[in-house]
């Protein structure tokens, strides 16, 4: 029932070398993030990218977008 | 008086739609400096809409159960002339053209709307804690929170002004809200109601959903919203033998305040009572779910809003928060999270060849303080936003169907929600199963010491 259960044998740990600076990311925003604000937001986003890179690096090139209620049936 | 109480006394001619709306503004003018459930007041088109509505009865003209009937719409719906503030003050003084299709749907149904509720800012969050509109308070403790972001719709029913008001969910902000005030609130299938008129927050991810005192007011008031040609009328009586329940073996039943379990679990043994068969389940990977929820949401968010970024003293410092974020994630993330949403979607739905609905609580505690960051929640401490949304995100990634019935109360007297799931376009199956445990319990219907009626 698990989508990563079913999906093991693709390494999350690939995932690693995409980690994101996010303060370079946040300069090149326009119209920019104060860097006070960044600071705040930075163990947020680190969490995120952490819980979501693991689960991206399970993805193959077949696997295509949810399509809305099409996909109910 | 419920919904359906106040059809009954329409057309028994007890009562006029005048009368029940005049009622209800007075409810207004008293409640509203307490709990500032409602932002903006439609006094003199709420009469007018009544007096019509009188007036097509006196002719034998009958819309159905919702005819005559005084509802209100959360302040992102928008409505005709009215104001629609969105809770933000961006748009304060935004007065739309046209009607939303579910005020146009509502309106067709016979109700009459006599206000626009107040709301967490522009929908994004769980507190309704308005930095522009003040915070809106639970009429079972005006300590605390509503819960949000359909806080007033949710204290605006708890608290006996109206039967029924509108609310949306894109993370729990009907469920939220539905389980701290004590009444009940679906959330339906993606897609089954419309959104068109509604400020959006996460295009994929919000719904449109009625707040209602009883699960049959919300059977008819959801059927009306999605635009249904004759007045659904509920059964008087259900029957749920057979019905296969899943109790969670993992997940939700885990970091949950202890009277909230015992509840949830009575409620179980209530549907066993009443010859449902209860199925132990094994939950997919809902943590993954909500972290999928959280990049769509964050993303689709700073989108919508991204016009007016530039103006960050608009925004409260929760809100500008949670769209910075959102401009941080890049749109090949963004569609990876959409990718991981259909596979997830697809493990999920395996549940329902063995059951028909899925019990779980639908908070992991009662409403929070005002105010309040942190929480207890069992032995650990939590953060109030990510602990209350933990079983609500991974349901709008999904997509499915999911209503909130009170369940029971804390000894401090403040109400525990029950959440039930089922699969797509099942929502007769969740409203069965609600219409069931209300008549079962005398939980549904309690009112807080200070309701109006």
């Amino acid at each position: 029932m698990n989508g990563k259960g079913e999906r093991k044998g693709r390494s999350p740990f690939c995932a690693i070398q995409q980690m994101t600076d996010w303060k370079r990311s946040a300069a090149a925003l326009d119209p920019p993030i104060p860097d006070a604000d960044i600071e705040k937001l930075l163990p947020v986003v680190e969490a995120l990218e952490a819980s979501f890179r693991p689960l991206q690096a399970t993805l193959t090139p077949e696997d295509t977008v949810w399509s809305g209620p099409e996909d109910f049936s | 008086m419920t919904l359906l109480e106040m059809h009954d006394a329409l057309r028994a001619k007890k009562v006029s739609s005048l009368e029940l709306t005049n009622t209800a503004l007075a409810a207004i003018a008293k409640e509203n400096p307490r709990l500032n459930a409602f932002i903006t007041v439609a006094a003199d088109t709420a009469r007018a809409q009544a007096q019509a509505m009188d007036a097509e009865l006196a002719k034998g003209i009958d819309r159905g159960p919702l005819h005559g009937i005084p509802i209100a719409h959360k302040d992102l719906v928008y409505t005709k002339g009215i104001r629609t503030t969105g809770g933000s003050k961006l748009f304060e003084n935004f007065i739309p053209d046209h009607d939303a299709d579910i005020a146009t749907n509502l309106a067709n149904a016979g109700s009459v709307m006599v206000g626009k509720t107040g709301l967490h800012e522009l929908a994004y969050g769980i507190t309704s804690n308005n930095p522009h509109f003040g915070a809106i308070r639970n009429p079972w403790d005006t300590d605390r929170i509503p819960g949000g972001s359909s806080g007033g719709s949710a204290a605006a029913v708890a608290a006996g002004i109206l039967p029924m008001a509108t609310g949306t969910d894109t993370g729990g902000s009907i469920r939220i809200p539905a389980s701290f005030c004590g009444i009940t609130g679906l959330k339906p299938t993606f897609g089954l109601i419309s959104k068109r008129g509604v400020m959006p927050l996460g295009w994929t991810m919000d719904h449109m959903g009625p707040l209602a005192k009883t699960v049959r007011d919300t059977a008819v008031s959801f059927h009306a919203m999605a635009g249904a040609k004759s007045g659904y009328v509920p059964p008087p009586q259900v029957d749920i033998k057979g019905l296969r329940i899943g109790l969670p073996q993992n997940y939700y039943l885990e970091r949950i305040d202890v009277e909230v379990g015992l509840a949830v679990r009575k409620a179980i043994q209530t549907a066993a009572a009443l010859g449902a068969q209860i199925v132990d389940v094994t939950i997919p990977d809902i943590d993954a779910l909500n972290v999928i929820g959280r990049v769509l949401l964050l993303v689709e968010a700073s989108s919508v809003h991204r016009g007016n970024l530039h103006r960050r003293d608009a925004f409260g410092p929760d809100v500008m928060t949670l769209l910075d974020q959102g401009r941080l994630i890049r749109a090949a993330d963004y569609v990876d999270a959409q990718r991981l949403r259909r596979i997830y979607q697809r493990d999920f739905s395996k549940l329902w060849s063995k059951v028909d609905c899925i019990f779980t609580p639908t908070t992991p505690t009662a409403a929070p303080k005002i105010g309040q960051v942190t929480m207890k929640v069992g032995d650990s401490e939590e953060d109030v936003r990510l602990a209350t949304t933990r079983f609500m995100r991974a349901i709008n990634v999904l997509g499915i169907p999911a209503l909130s019935i009170p369940c029971g109360f804390t000894q401090a007297g403040l109400p525990i929600g029950l959440q039930i799931l089922s699969g797509p376009r099942t929502e007769d199956t969740l409203l069965r199963i609600g219409a069931a445990i209300e008549d079962a319990t005398a939980v549904i219907g309690r009112k807080p010491r200070t309701a109006t009626r």
